[in-house]
């Protein structure tokens, strides 16, 4: 099974690329400072790359400018050459649903579902219910990681159980998160084959996990 | 699109609020669906009872204790009109039917009420549920919530004005005041009216006046009881019903009672003015109730704000993983009406069983049945709340719209 079958009607992998990105913090109404100036990079489909720097440096701002939460002042993030500042927010979110996974710090999970209804949760965005086989791969994925049968509360488990929230779609993760504990955690090919590439904030284990690390 | 998953987790998470928000709301709702309902029943159940006394004649006094006193039984000393009416009303053209109604006794709590056997029968509307009528002084029909069965025997006591005895018992007070020698004999018993007649025991009128020494309201000593009475032999009684042949005749009859030492009424008129006072009562309690309603809903509301405040973060991750603004909307609205509905389902709920049980206490105290509870009419303003409670369910849903995502994400 492929973790990316999970999500029907995903977004097709394309080349992201980042092109001049600048975002301001902005202060009583007025510019501050810069906090991204000038990122450019490109990850090609299948790619993976760390993003690494102190505490403060804009690596979140950054993972939320790639995923079209935070909108660029400079440049732009394009998606197969589409600019996705330029989308309407309903592409945008379509885009976010279908194409990039998301693994917070904190696991954002909502621990009143269990992990198979975490992981199923976006596709209750658009659809009354998820399809049978969808539930049925998502809790093969599920056991796959090895959170099948828990609530995702204890801490060690909550992140399988978000990396498997984020990693039911061919794209995903794209990780804000230091990845603790990656020793405890399994490895990305074997709980997301449909890995394209990984943008994390690449303490010493995500960077073991990157091709690039930036 | 289904938001309900996440829904019902937010609702989860609240843990006992999710309880405890309904529990206020539909406290607060049930007080006006019960107080509109019973105000409605009590209507209903009054009227229904007042229904078989088409024109009261009585001597001048109070309308209402008149009422009070025939229609619903609460004892109270009348004064007596003429005898000699009941022989005028029975060759009157205008006059269907005409009954005397004596009370003064009582026996095991249950008034006993002297009558005619054609008013014991509703002019012939109903029958005894079992045995028959009577037919000569001495016997007695009880109502259908008498504690006495067919072919008891009873001795009467006299009562004493706006005393209550307890039903079923024979009080010392009771004892101490019986119309030794006299007996009746139970033989029959009527269906239920749900009235305060269900209670009493009817027996011919020509036998509470010889118990208290007055004759028998003929001229031979021996001979078929009930109407014509004889004028000149006739005691006072307390009261007349009358059936009039026409609504015409009606008023007619009305008139020409109300002169020469009686007064004549509908009790509707006596209900009517009643049912004004208690309207009245009713709207100013029913404007408390609704006032008191808002401002739940309103608290419940701010509560739902706050809430939504809470859960900036929460609605952000959905947000950040792909759902729209119209999503985290709903999921907000949706969880905000699911408690004031639940409210609103409970609060109708709670006032049906506060309804209930004021419908007992009421048939306790009083013999009327009121009507079951709550009805749609009851109902349909909790509608009116409901929608005014989703609108205002709108401030956490767009609370909720207007989340800047990143932002929250990052500081909740």
């Amino acid at each position: 099974m492929r973790s990316s079958d999970v999500y029907e009607g995903a977004a097709a992998p394309s080349r992201l690329s980042v092109e001049g990105l600048g975002v301001d913090r902005i202060e009583a109404g007025r510019v501050a400072c810069a906090i991204l100036s000038d990122i450019q990079f490109v990850l090609e489909p299948g790619a993976t790359a760390a993003v690494t720097g102190p505490s403060g440096a804009g690596k979140t701002t950054l993972l939320y400018a790639v995923a079209g939460l935070v909108r660029p002042d400079r440049g732009g993030v394009r998606w197969g050459g589409s600019d996705i500042a330029a989308w309407p927010e309903r592409r945008r979110d379509r885009w976010r649903r279908d194409a990039v996974g998301l693994v917070f710090q904190d696991f954002q999970l909502f621990p009143e579902l269990g992990v198979v209804d975490n992981i199923l949760l976006p596709t209750r965005f658009d659809r009354v219910r998820s399809p049978a086989a969808l539930r049925e791969r998502a809790r093969a994925l599920a056991e796959r990681v090895g959170v099948a049968a828990v609530t995702p509360r204890r801490r060690a488990l909550a992140w399988r159980a978000a990396a498997g929230r984020g990693g039911a779609r061919p794209h995903p993760p794209a990780c804000p998160a230091p990845c603790r504990r990656a020793d405890r955690k399994p490895r990305s090919g074997e709980w997301s084959t449909g890995r394209r590439y990984f943008v994390g904030d690449g303490k010493r284990d995500t960077r073991d996990l990157a091709d690039r690390v930036a | 699109m289904n938001p309900w998953p996440v829904v019902l987790a937010d609702l989860r998470a609240l843990r006992w609020v999710a309880w405890i928000a309904p529990l206020l709301v539909a406290i607060a709702v049930s007080v006006g669906v019960a107080l509109s309902a019973q105000e409605r029943g009590l209507r209903q159940a009054t009227a229904q009872a007042a229904s078989d006394f088409d024109l009261l004649i009585g001597a001048p006094g109070s309308q209402t204790q008149l009422v009070l006193t025939t229609v619903y039984l609460q004892p109270e000393a009348l004064p007596l009109v003429d005898g000699a009416i009941l022989a005028a009303l029975a060759n009157d053209p205008r006059v269907k039917a005409a009954a005397p109604i004596a009370f003064g006794d009582v026996s095991r709590g249950y008034p006993i009420v002297g009558t005619t056997a054609a008013f014991v029968t509703r002019w012939d509307r109903i029958k005894p549920s079992e045995g028959r009528i009577f037919a000569r002084e001495g016997e007695a029909v009880v109502g259908a919530d008498v504690r006495l069965a067919v072919g008891d025997a009873i001795t009467p006591s006299h009562a004493h004005a706006g005393q209550r005895h307890p039903f079923g018992i024979e009080s010392p007070e009771e004892a101490r005041h019986r119309h030794e020698g006299v007996r009746y004999a139970v033989v029959g018993r009527l269906p239920r009216f749900g009235s305060p007649w269900d209670r009493a025991i009817l027996v011919p009128v020509e036998s509470v006046w010889e118990t208290h020494g007055l004759g028998n309201g003929h001229a031979a000593e021996e001979g078929p009881i009930g109407p014509p009475f004889d004028g000149a032999q006739a005691p006072g009684v307390p009261a007349i019903v009358v059936k009039p042949n026409t609504v015409a005749d009606a008023y007619a009859l009305r008139g020409q009672y109300r002169q020469g030492g009686t007064m004549a009424f509908f009790p509707a008129e006596v209900l009517v003015s009643v049912y004004r006072t208690l309207g009245d009562v009713r709207d100013l309690l029913l404007v408390a109730a609704v006032l008191n309603d808002v401002v739940v809903f309103a608290a419940a509301a701010i509560l739902l704000l706050a809430l939504a405040g809470l859960r900036r973060r929460r609605y952000a991750v959905l947000r950040a993983l792909g759902a729209s603004r119209l999503y985290v909307v709903l999921t907000a609205w949706l969880g905000a009406v699911a408690i004031l509905a639940a409210g609103c389902a409970a609060g109708l709920a709670l006032a049906q069983l506060t309804s209930l049980a004021v419908i007992q206490l009421i048939e306790a105290r009083t013999g009327l049945a009121l009507p079951a509870a709550i009805a749609l009419p009851d109902a349909l303003p909790i509608v009116g709340l409901l929608a005014l409670g989703s609108l205002l369910a709108l401030m956490p849903a767009l609370a909720a719209f207007r989340i800047p995502v990143a932002d929250a994400l990052r500081h909740g």
